[in-house]
């Protein structure tokens, strides 16, 4: 009887821990931001981009 | 922790570009592909967290105090999304405006993903950007206590 539940509560938690372990979520992997063209001669982006360069 | 498309839009914009080093890090590798890319408006591309990291901080630093804002909900594609927003000091007029786009990817990881530094708290209530009419959208993301 003991062992039993043993084993019960082994699979249980067996299977919690799998259900726990692997998930699947969603990460970026592209961004791009447009401006305005106008706010754009102003923007910090600009002024980044022209240091960069 | 799944994040939807709107959510990883207004994080992104908020936690990775609008704030200092320690949160910014920490939200990158939360929200990003190890080999995500970013592309700036001046056709520079970025890869890794490293790299943007790197671009984020510095196109922040050119002016500290300005903040994003979003002027309207994010919109949902598919894979992707984009989001408007304006930029500037809070209380003043916007100074620019933009638009990000986003791509996605699923991914399927082990362990329970609770990534987040402990000094960065995310969810807080949007503020309102002088008289310009900004979208209040339910459960949006703002600027928080982060440096």
């Amino acid at each position: 009887m003991k062992v039993g539940v043993a084993l019960r509560l082994t699979g249980f938690s067996l299977v919690m821990a799998l259900a726990v372990s692997t998930f699947v979520g969603t990460k970026i992997v592209a961004t791009h931001p447009t401006m305005d063209s106008a706010s754009f001669e102003d923007s910090p982006e600009r002024e980044e981009a022209n240091h960069v360069q | 922790m799944s994040n939807s498309i709107s959510t990883l839009l207004l994080r992104n914009l908020f936690d990775v570009f609008g704030k200092a080093t320690l949160c910014r890090r920490a939200a990158l590798e939360e929200l990003w592909n190890e080999d995500g890319v970013f592309y700036d408006p001046n056709k520079g591309v970025y890869r890794g967290h490293d790299e943007i990291d790197r671009i984020a901080g510095a196109v922040r630093a050119t002016h500290p105090a300005f903040q994003y804002q979003p002027i309207s909900e994010p919109e949902e594609l598919g894979n992707s999304g984009r989001v408007e927003w304006v930029s500037g000091i809070p209380g003043q007029a916007p100074a620019y405006a933009g638009t990000d786009f986003l791509a996605v990817e699923a991914f399927r990881g082990s362990g329970v993903s609770t990534v987040k530094s402990p000094t960065c708290s995310r969810f807080t209530a949007p503020r309102r950007w002088g008289a310009r009419s900004i979208i209040q959208t339910s459960g949006m993301i703002s600027p928080t206590s982060c440096p």
